[in-house]
C-alpha cells in the first residue's frame, strides 16, 4: 500500500510538471538581393462591389474604392551566372540578362481610398475588415491585369539602356545584351 | 395526482424547448439576413490605367521582412458612459459579446500587417560615377538606404474590429506599421550587408580580370 502510495505521488507530480516552452518564433527575415529596377509603373484602378447577391438579405450594399498600385520591373542580378558575362575583346563584352520581371509591388495606404458607398433596407456598414478584403480582391485583380501593361517591355529596353552606359563607362565600346526567354511572368 | 403533476411537468418542459427553439431559429434568421459576410464577392470590372511611368535605375540589396501588429484602442471615459456604452452594445447583435463582462474599452481595432523593407542603392542618383583606369574599375555610390517599405492588403489582416471605424483610422494603423518595419530593419544594420551584396553583385557583372574598388559618399 505504501508503495502504491509513492508511485502515485512521484507520477502526480511528473504528470503535474510544466511543459518546457518552445523558443520563440522569429517572425523576421532577412534576405538578399539583386534586382535591378528599371521602370516604375504607377497603376489606377476604380474597385466596385455590389453585395447585392444574397435574396434572402433585405437590401443592398454597393461602394467604390479607388486605389493606387506603384509597380516596379526590372532584372534579377543573382540570376546570373559566370557563362552570362563574357568579354568578347578588350572593346566588346556580352550579357546574357534574365528575363524582365516584376520585382516590386507597393499599394501605399494613403493612395486609397472610399470613394462612394450606398447602404440601404438592413444591411450594415462595410467593416474594415470587408474593406480590407475588397482592397484584397483588388490586388489580385491588378496583379493579374498589369501583365497586358508594358512594364515588363518598358523594364527590358530601360535595363538595356542602363548596361549599356554601364560598360561604356569601363570602357567598352560594344555592349551585346541579350535576354534569356521569360520563365513565369508572375508578380511578386 | 402525482401522475398528473408529472404530465404538466414534462409538458411544460417540451413547451419551454419549443420555445428556446423558436428563439434560436429567429435569432438565427435576423442574423442570416442582417450580417454582411463576405462570401463569394466579384468586383466589377473597371480598366486598369496607367498613371505614371518613370525610368528609374535602383539596385535592391537586402530585404528585410516581419509582421506588425498595430492597434487602436479607446477607452470610456466615466463609469456612466461605460454603463450606457455596454447597455446600448448589448442590444447590437455584433457588439453583445463585448459588453458581457462590463468591459471599460470602447471600441478596439487591431491590425496585423506584414511588410518589407527593401535597401539597396539608387543608381539614378548623381554621386553614382563608373570609372576606370588599366584593369581595374571604380564604382562611386551614395550610401544604401531604403527604397521600399511594402505593404499591401494581402498581408493585411484585421484582427480585432470591435466598433464602428473610419477608412482614416485603419489608414494611420497601416502607416504606422510601414514606420515600425522601417525603424526594426534600421536596427539590424542592413547597411552593411547592402554594401557586401552590391560588391558581390558589381563583380558578377564584370569580367574576370577586372578588380573593383567601390567607394561609398
Amino acid at each position: 500500500m505504501k508503495k502504491i502510495l509513492i508511485i502515485a505521488t512521484v507520477l502526480f507530480f511528473f504528470s503535474c510538471s510544466e511543459k518546457t516552452q518552445s523558443p520563440v518564433q522569429k517572425v523576421h527575415d532577412i534576405k538578399e538581393l539583386g534586382t535591378l529596377a528599371t521602370t516604375e509603373y504607377t497603376y489606377g484602378k476604380i474597385l466596385q462591389l455590389n453585395d447585392d447577391k444574397e435574396w434572402y438579405k433585405i437590401g443592398d450594399r454597393k461602394i467604390l474604392i479607388s486605389v493606387r498600385a506603384k509597380v516596379k520591373a526590372g532584372v534579377d542580378l543573382t540570376k546570373m551566372n559566370e557563362q552570362d558575362v563574357v568579354e568578347k575583346d578588350d572593346q566588346t563584352i556580352q550579357l546574357t540578362l534574365p528575363a524582365p520581371e516584376i520585382v516590386s509591388f507597393d499599394m501605399n495606404p494613403n493612395d486609397i481610398r472610399t470613394e462612394m458607398q450606398d447602404i440601404n433596407g438592413f444591411r450594415a456598414n462595410f467593416s474594415q475588415d470587408e474593406k480590407v478584403k475588397i482592397l484584397q480582391l483588388g490586388e489580385t485583380s491588378i496583379r493579374e491585369e498589369l501583365k497586358e501593361s508594358n512594364i515588363l517591355s518598358d523594364a527590358r529596353k530601360n535595363a538595356r539602356v542602363f548596361l549599356t552606359d554601364f560598360y561604356k563607362d569601363m570602357g567598352y565600346e560594344t555592349v551585346i545584351i541579350d535576354f534569356k526567354p521569360s520563365e513565369e511572368r508572375g508578380t511578386k | 395526482m402525482a401522475r398528473n403533476s408529472k404530465t404538466e411537468l414534462v409538458r411544460l418542459v417540451i413547451n419551454m424547448s419549443i420555445i428556446a427553439g423558436l428563439v434560436v431559429l429567429a435569432l438565427f434568421l435576423i442574423r442570416r439576413c442582417t450580417a454582411d459576410e463576405d462570401g463569394e464577392w466579384e468586383l466589377e470590372n473597371h480598366p486598369l490605367r496607367v498613371e505614371n511611368i518613370r525610368k528609374i535605375a535602383e539596385l535592391s540589396t537586402v530585404s528585410y521582412t516581419d509582421e506588425v501588429v498595430s492597434d487602436s484602442i479607446e477607452y470610456y471615459e466615466d463609469f456612466g458612459e461605460q454603463f450606457a456604452g455596454n447597455v446600448s452594445k448589448l442590444a447590437d447583435l455584433e457588439s453583445w459579446k463585448y459588453a458581457v463582462r462590463g468591459s471599460a474599452i470602447k471600441r478596439r481595432l487591431t491590425l496585423i500587417v506584414g511588410g518589407e523593407v527593401r535597401y539597396g542603392f539608387d543608381l539614378k542618383d548623381t554621386t553614382f560615377r563608373v570609372t576606370y583606369s588599366g584593369d581595374t574599375v571604380f564604382v562611386q555610390t551614395a550610401a544604401p538606404k531604403i527604397l521600399d517599405v511594402i505593404v499591401v492588403p494581402s498581408k493585411t489582416t484585421i484582427f480585432q474590429e470591435h466598433g464602428q471605424w473610419q477608412d482614416n483610422a485603419r489608414i494611420q494603423l497601416q502607416q504606422k506599421a510601414r514606420l515600425i518595419l522601417a525603424v526594426r530593419s534600421g536596427k539590424m544594420e542592413l547597411e552593411q550587408k547592402s554594401k557586401q551584396q552590391l560588391e558581390s553583385l558589381l563583380k558578377k557583372l564584370l569580367a574576370d580580370k577586372r578588380k573593383l574598388i567601390v567607394t561609398y559618399r
